[in-house]
């Protein structure tokens, strides 16, 4: 009983654990952001006419 | 009466002279890690706060219900550490929705909070403190009121301390103090002083 009690309170609460990790990542972007998202092409390009791969 | 000045003792002793962070030394990674802006000392304590009374009402509760009566004390610190993480997770999403300029100041140090020592220190406090001659209703009151002064004592002197850095980042001192050097300077004056109300209950 003793074992059955321990292994019972360690699961709930990793089960707890994992659904609160879950929810707390962004998985689903809000629809603003979703078509922002897609077009960005990652920050090669700055503002100031620099690429960084082209530093001579 | 004596119930009263008990916990106005313990409400006292746990903010001042039994400081978790200037006497016990316990969350200095936090403590010296945000303690540089006031807004996010002023933010990190109110979670810390909320965090350490929370968890410490639900692991109380979870040691005198159930690891207590099933003995299976051994269980204490992994389900304390499963509770403090999970309260943890909470606490960054509703920070991130409500106040995401407070989550962007903050920044590591909050999922950081899980593996501040003070709020599992509190939570071990709490259950080697339980006085089998008192109830468990006082035994409860008690609890809830040493980890909220204790939280509160977390936050006072890290908002004490961002407001004595921001002056410090004005003044004109040795390059060779800037930063983590002159911050430790400042948590030792911080912990003398602290260290003079030892005595006063």
């Amino acid at each position: 009983m003793r074992i059955v009690v321990g292994i019972l309170v360690v699961t709930v609460l990793i089960v707890f654990y994992f659904v609160c990790w879950k929810l707390n990542k962004r998985l689903n972007l809000p629809e603003g952001i979703k078509g922002d998202a897609k077009k960005c092409n990652g920050c090669g390009h700055t503002s100031c006419n620099s690429h960084p791969t082209n530093k001579s | 009466m004596d119930n009263a000045v008990s916990l106005l003792t313990i409400a006292f002793s746990a903010f001042l002279i039994q400081n978790i962070v200037l006497t016990q030394f316990l969350g200095l990674c936090s403590f010296f890690g945000v303690g540089n802006k006031e807004d996010s000392a002023i933010g990190m304590g109110l979670a810390v706060t909320f965090v350490i009374t929370l968890s410490s009402i639900i692991t109380y509760a979870l040691y005198i219900f159930v690891l207590e009566p099933f003995d299976l004390k051994f269980l204490s610190t992994i389900s304390f550490i499963l509770i403090v993480s999970g309260l943890v997770q909470f606490v960054e999403m509703v920070i991130k929705k409500y106040s995401p300029n407070l989550y962007d100041n903050l920044g590591v140090y909050l999922p950081l909070i899980t593996t501040n020592c003070a709020v599992l220190g509190v939570a071990l406090i709490n259950v080697e403190n339980i006085k089998p001659e008192q109830s468990i209703g006082m035994n409860i009151i008690m609890m809830i009121v040493f980890s909220f002064f204790t939280a509160s004592g977390y936050a006072f002197v890290i908002y004490l301390f961002s407001l004595i850095r921001e002056q410090i980042g004005k003044s004109p001192i040795h390059h060779g103090l800037k930063g983590v050097p002159i911050a430790l300077i400042t948590a030792f004056i911080m912990a003398m002083a602290f260290n003079g109300f030892i005595g006063m209950f």
